[in-house]
């Protein structure tokens, strides 16, 4: 936590001489956005060290996958708080290099999620090569800007992945077609992570996670209060433990999404479902399909300053022989509070009701969390 | 008349072709979904970074989104590395410089800062 702080202090020293935005041609710009967040478990289904992962103790909740951000009893500031900083060089008219710093209080180092170029080859067309997120989901680009969504972080049920940027390349093409915006991305490459967070909620700590072979596309439409994204990618896995190489398999995983998001100015819906499907290609359960659908649905209310926001969504995991590995599924429901302190700034508070059927994993726990978000 | 006041003049250089806009086109420019003007120009677009109360207006008149909304939005594409937001200008007195000075350039000012011959008026957001 320490060792966070001060992190967090060195990033945000960097950002205050940055302040001012640099009108510039050639030129930086420095921006960045923070979270704050703070929370607790305040009852659930299982008690003491989780069998999981026994240096977690229950009543716990993982809030974060990617960076096993996970709440137990104690009130705690580490799983989801970061602060981000970026920096975009405008280089000549079409070339632009962007790099993002991201400090989390789940590590101690911070970390450099994207480096890239940009190159603008049109008005309409540009083309990315270097470090970047992986645009999976509707959140997943965004997925750390707390200002930019109604929750206090979007749903874990779609958006916990045991790798979430890719060093590769993309291009992008936006686009207007009478009153609708056009938006489509295709994008290629691969990732490595060296003890992979994620494998935490396994109680393994020195999984090397290798994605290779990367290969997605997206399409997003808006018109006036409807926007509709579509997203499918596919990737070749590895697991790698080294601490016990029989824990290590590799998959073939596809991915699909489909978004609907209403925005009627006061009321608002945001809502999405998707599925991924992972084929052991080798290891203890080899010759085994994961497939795991989710869904998330939520309705808001803006009054001034003032967002309240109601969402459900479940996840499955579908084994295809339950005698080999079980199925299991979770649920979870939450209201949030938001309130806007300033264009740039907000608080929030939520709190969630995340039930298992037959207590499968982490168990039922109620969750209540805090947050100030300011992006900048 | 104060600026918080006054209407809000959308304005553009004097050699620019382009002679109006619609709140609409405006909105395409400021929100990023359009580089360039009709005339297939790159639009150098500038924002007011220290008046809110100019730059809510001014939102709100041509895409009825609050600045919240506005910030959430921007927040989205800037951080996905997408478009980068128009640059900020600190008030009505830079804007107006900026603008005569730069051919392609679109910024909005209160009009009780007076439009003169320097600028041209493309769209006049009434209070």
């Amino acid at each position: 936590m320490m060792q966070f702080k001060s992190t967090v202090v060195r990033l945000l020293w960097l950002a205050a001489f940055a302040a001012q935005p640099v009108l510039a041609e050639p030129g930086v710009e420095i921006s960045g956005f923070l979270s704050v967040v703070g929370g607790k478990v305040t009852s659930g289904s299982i008690q003491g060290p989780w069998p999981s992962n026994p240096e977690v103790t229950c009543p716990c909740y993982i809030a974060d996958y990617a960076n096993f951000g996970t709440y137990g009893p104690d009130f705690s500031l580490s799983p989801e708080s970061r602060v981000g900083l970026q920096a975009v060089a405008t280089l000549t008219d079409q070339l632009s290099a962007t790099a993002q710093l991201t400090a989390r209080g789940t590590e101690n180092t911070p970390q450099l999620q994207w480096a890239y170029l940009t190159y603008a080859l049109s008005p309409n067309w540009n083309f990315q090569a270097g470090r970047q997120r992986i645009p999976l989901y509707f959140y997943s680009s965004f997925q750390d800007v707390g200002m930019a969504y109604p929750w206090i972080s979007p749903p874990p049920e779609l958006y916990g992945w045991e790798a979430t940027n890719y060093n590769g390349a993309s291009v992008r093409n936006r686009t207007t077609l009478g009153e609708t915006y056009v938006t489509a991305s295709a994008f290629a490459g691969s990732e490595r992570v060296t003890d992979n967070r994620f494998q935490l909620a396994y109680g393994q700590k020195h999984v090397h996670v290798q994605w290779d072979n990367i290969i997605g596309a997206d399409v997003e439409l808006t018109r006036g209060w409807l926007t509709l994204r579509a997203v499918a990618m596919r990737a070749d896995t590895s697991f790698v433990d080294r601490d016990d190489a029989a824990n290590d398999y590799s998959e073939d995983l596809t991915a699909y999404g489909l978004s609907a998001n209403m925005d009627f100015n006061e009321w608002f819906i945001l809502s999405e479902v998707a599925t991924n499907r992972r084929l052991q290609k080798s290891g203890s359960t080899a010759g085994i399909t994961y497939t795991s659908p989710a869904v998330s649905v939520g309705v808001g209310r803006r009054m001034g300053a003032w967002t309240a926001f109601l969402n459900v969504a479940r996840y499955q995991s579908i084994t295809s022989n339950e005698s080999v590995a079980a199925s299991f599924e979770f649920q979870r429901s939450s209201l949030t509070v938001k309130y806007e302190l300033s264009p740039g700034s907000a608080i929030k508070a939520q709190i969630d009701h995340y039930r298992e059927p037959g207590d499968a994993y982490a168990g039922t726990a109620n969750v209540v969390r805090i947050s100030y978000d300011r992006a900048f | 008349m104060s600026p918080a006041q006054a209407d809000i003049a959308v304005i553009v250089h004097p050699a620019n072709p382009v002679q109006s806009l619609t709140a609409r086109q405006v909105a395409e420019l400021y929100l990023g979904r359009v580089r360039t003007f009709e005339t297939s120009q790159y639009a150098v677009i500038v924002d007011q970074g220290h008046d809110d109360r100019v730059r809510e207006r001014f939102f709100k008149g041509i895409s009825g989104m609050s600045l919240g909304q506005v910030t959430a939005y921007w927040a989205r594409l800037k951080f996905t590395g997408q478009v980068q937001p128009p640059q900020a200008l600190p008030g009505d007195a830079s804007v107006l410089e900026f603008v005569r000075n730069t051919p392609s350039a679109i910024g909005y000012i209160s009009q009780a800062n007076a439009v003169d011959a320097r600028v041209k008026t493309v769209l006049v957001l009434k209070k």
